[in-house]
């Protein structure tokens, strides 16, 4: 089924439009435009006349309003052609009237209107026109499948969030056939209900309050398997989050010692820096003190020579002081025993000392105190020198030390800066609390199960009781095999509805590898669709693994092929803006991967992928990668002053005239 | 609306399902894509569970 014509009337900024799409091109289809010419109001149109989406109250091209009166009806319309692989047509036309207010505001006169008319492939067998054309839509274009036939491209890269798993739960039921399950599920067990409180009312008695019993004991098991599901669902979400954090934090598992290094290393800094301080101050002191010294050494020289020269000359004092001299001649005796006897030669010798003392010069006196004060200053000064030596070194190694633990700070901070270790931190918590969360839940999950199987007894003996109460033949008999068989059929309805989503999301995943390993990652990707319906891409060791942005926007491309596959219908694919926010340099390799992926689809017969594209998307460098494709290249323009774009084959003689276009229209660029 | 009718009713007729159910199934699905009433199922119910009770 592939789109060979789009006409649109009056529809906001597009009064005219009609996009000819020619068989032999229209496997892909480029409709260009700058910002605001219209692209997306094309796309708006198709999804108002495809999937009836409510586009406001007030929709009218306003050029088409200019030359209207109040009270004028004006009818908007968009009809697309499909032609199918039988060569038959189906045209489906969406109109709605619209009543002019004055000449810029309109209101819908009547509801949106449907036609959809089939032109068989013998143009002499006569149109079909359906009856019920919501039905034909509804199972051709089902509404839950949107999200699939006509892409954002700017929504792209989230495609694969947690956002979006719903759009992905939604196909993977659509096509499981939900509603098929449900109805029937729904209609068996409402069937069972009524025909037990016949058979209760036939039978008299207790019955009908076993019945009661019977029917609740089956409401709580309900209840218990709801809850046991749900308990399920949220272990598996917590087991997926525990894993990509686990990616996520893989390789930072040591953050924590690092920042912890890192503080470290901040406290040995200011003790370093402390010590230095410190040893720099007496290191100064000492420098001071050896610096005078050097200056004094002359004076004191001087002052050693005088007082060498003083002690030659007897100018210095005896060694023995007049009055310990005096004490010896008072006691008659001298130290060394000899009686000192007055008038003996050794007495007359002490009075001479005692005499020379009294006449030695005071500066002798001085000098030889200060001599013997600058022996004791210079040995301390040596100290001091020598001290300042060793001080110098210890300074000189607490420099390196320092410089050491600068550079390996340097590098933590690196790391600490490079891995926000805020986020690591509190992805570190998350993990504890899941990891709680997880166990919490197992233990719930194990409890959950016992609960179940007491209750299933229970319901057994519920159901055995009922069944006592109302034992009979003939139609009590009857109703019961009804009963029964409905429960029967309740319950495999259930199952096989499990069985085919669990189908259905294999076979998903199965095609999705199979197209995305062709295209990118040959053999290295694996696709994992959850039980909740999130869509994870894992590698050879089964860890989540991550796609570059282009690779993640194919992979949306890609997701939405293979559910045609599976579906086994073929919609055509239509995409605004395919590029989304893309840098030039992913651009590249996205233009080289759906170039693959629309050669792909072609061996896919049916296959059509419309573009929409702006022009910083659509260049002469990626519309070479498309080239050979064969594409119909056409583009939307506005005219300013009327308001209204319109639809041009080839490239915008506009865009020849600036940026790589006007190089390639020169031929500067092939 | 179901997009695979054929493969749902190969897995109904292929899983392990007694015969009377597999049967019950198609036609509960063959109603619903028919927009039949319930009272169609019921008497499909009855028909099949009638069976079991004669061949008993």
């Amino acid at each position: 089924m592939k789109i060979s014509s789009i006409k649109i009337a009056n529809f906001k900024l597009l009064a005219d439009i009609t996009v000819e799409i020619p068989a032999h091109q229209s496997g892909l289809v480029f409709i260009n435009g700058l910002n605001g010419h219209g692209k997306t109001t094309l796309k708006s149109s198709l999804e108002w006349c495809l999937f009836g989406a409510n586009q406001g109250n007030d929709f009218v091209s306003h050029s088409t309003l200019k030359g209207k009166q109040p009270g004028d009806f004006v009818e908007v319309s968009v009809e697309v052609e499909f032609s199918n692989s039988d060569n038959s047509k189906t045209y489906v036309k969406r109109f709605q009237t619209m009543n002019v207010l004055d000449g810029s505001k309109s209101s819908p006169s009547s509801q949106p209107s449907l036609l959809i008319r089939i032109q068989p492939a013998n143009p002499a067998d006569p149109t079909e026109i359906l009856d019920n054309p919501d039905a034909w839509l509804e199972k051709n274009l089902p509404k839950r499948l949107l999200s699939y036939v006509l892409f954002d491209g700017e929504q792209m890269e989230k495609f694969f969030d947690s956002k979006v798993k719903s759009a992905v739960e939604d196909a993977v039921r659509e096509i499981a056939g939900i509603d098929l399950f449900d109805n029937v599920k729904k209609k068996l067990d409402d069937i069972e209900s009524k025909t037990n409180q016949k058979i209760a009312k036939l039978s008299g008695g207790d019955a009908s309050a076993r019945l009661q019993d019977y029917e609740r004991d089956i409401r709580l098991g309900e209840i218990l398997a709801q809850d046991f599901e749900t308990n399920k669902q949220n272990l598996v979400a917590a087991e997926a989050r525990i894993k990509v954090i686990d990616k996520d934090l893989a390789g930072l598992e040591n953050l924590s010692e690092v920042v912890e290094e890192d503080e470290r290393l901040n406290d040995d800094l200011r003790t370093l820096a402390t010590r230095r301080r410190e040893a720099q101050l007496e290191f100064e002191s000492r420098i001071l003190v050896t610096g005078v010294f050097s200056l004094l050494k002359p004076a004191f020289k001087a002052v050693e020579t005088q007082a060498s020269k003083a002690a030659k000359e007897g100018w210095l004092p005896p060694q023995f002081t007049p009055a310990s001299l005096r004490a010896l001649l008072d006691s008659g005796q001298c130290v060394c025993g000899e009686v000192l006897a007055e008038d003996s030669a050794s007495a007359k010798h002490i009075e001479r000392v005692i005499e020379q003392f009294e006449t030695s010069s005071e500066i002798g006196q001085v000098l030889q105190a200060t001599s013997d004060e600058i022996k004791l200053t210079s040995l301390s000064i040596q100290g001091a020198s020598d001290g300042a030596r060793l001080l110098n070194k210890r300074i000189m190694e607490l420099n390196t030390d320092e410089s050491r633990l600068l550079a390996r700070r340097e590098v933590i901070s690196s790391v600490i800066a490079n891995n926000d270790a805020d986020s690591i931190a509190k992805l570190g918590r998350e993990r504890s609390q899941l990891q709680k969360q997880r166990f919490d839940l197992l233990k719930d999950n194990a409890q959950l199960e016992r609960q179940m199987a007491d209750h299933a007894a229970r319901i057994e003996r519920s159901k055995k009781a009922y069944e006592k109460a109302t034992e009979g033949d003939g139609e009590v008999a009857r109703l019961r095999a009804i009963a029964s068989l409905a429960t029967r059929a309740a319950a495999a309805a259930g199952q096989i509805h499990s069985l085919v989503i669990e189908m259905i999301r294999k076979k998903l995943e199965s095609s999705i590898d199979q197209r995305f390993s062709r295209l990118v990652k040959k053999g290295q990707f694996k696709t994992e669709i959850t039980e909740d319906f999130m869509i994870r891409t894992v590698d050879d060791l089964g860890n989540y693994d991550n796609l570059s942005e282009g690779q993640s926007m194919l992979k949306a491309f890609v997701f939405s092929m293979s559910l045609r596959d599976v579906i086994g219908l073929r919609l055509p694919l239509l995409v605004d803006t395919p590029y989304g926010r893309l840098s030039e340099r992913h651009r590249v390799e996205l233009s080289q991967m759906l170039a693959a992926l629309v050669a792909d689809s072609a061996n896919y017969d049916g296959n059509q992928v419309i573009f929409l594209m702006h022009d910083s998307e659509y260049t002469p460098y990626t519309r070479k990668h498309f080239l050979e494709y064969n594409p119909l290249e056409t583009f939307l323009s506005r005219d300013d002053e009327s308001d209204v774009s319109r639809l041009g084959e080839g490239i915008d003689p506009e865009w020849l005239k600036h940026t790589a276009w006007k190089d390639w229209a020169e031929g500067i660029i092939k | 609306m179901i997009r695979n009718v054929e493969e749902l009713i190969r897995y109904i007729n292929e899983s392990n399902l007694d015969d009377d159910l597999k049967s019950l199934l198609n036609q509960a699905i063959e109603c619903e894509l028919a927009n039949l009433p319930i009272s169609s199922l019921q008497k499909i119910l009855e028909e099949i569970a009638a069976q079991g009770l004669d061949s008993k």
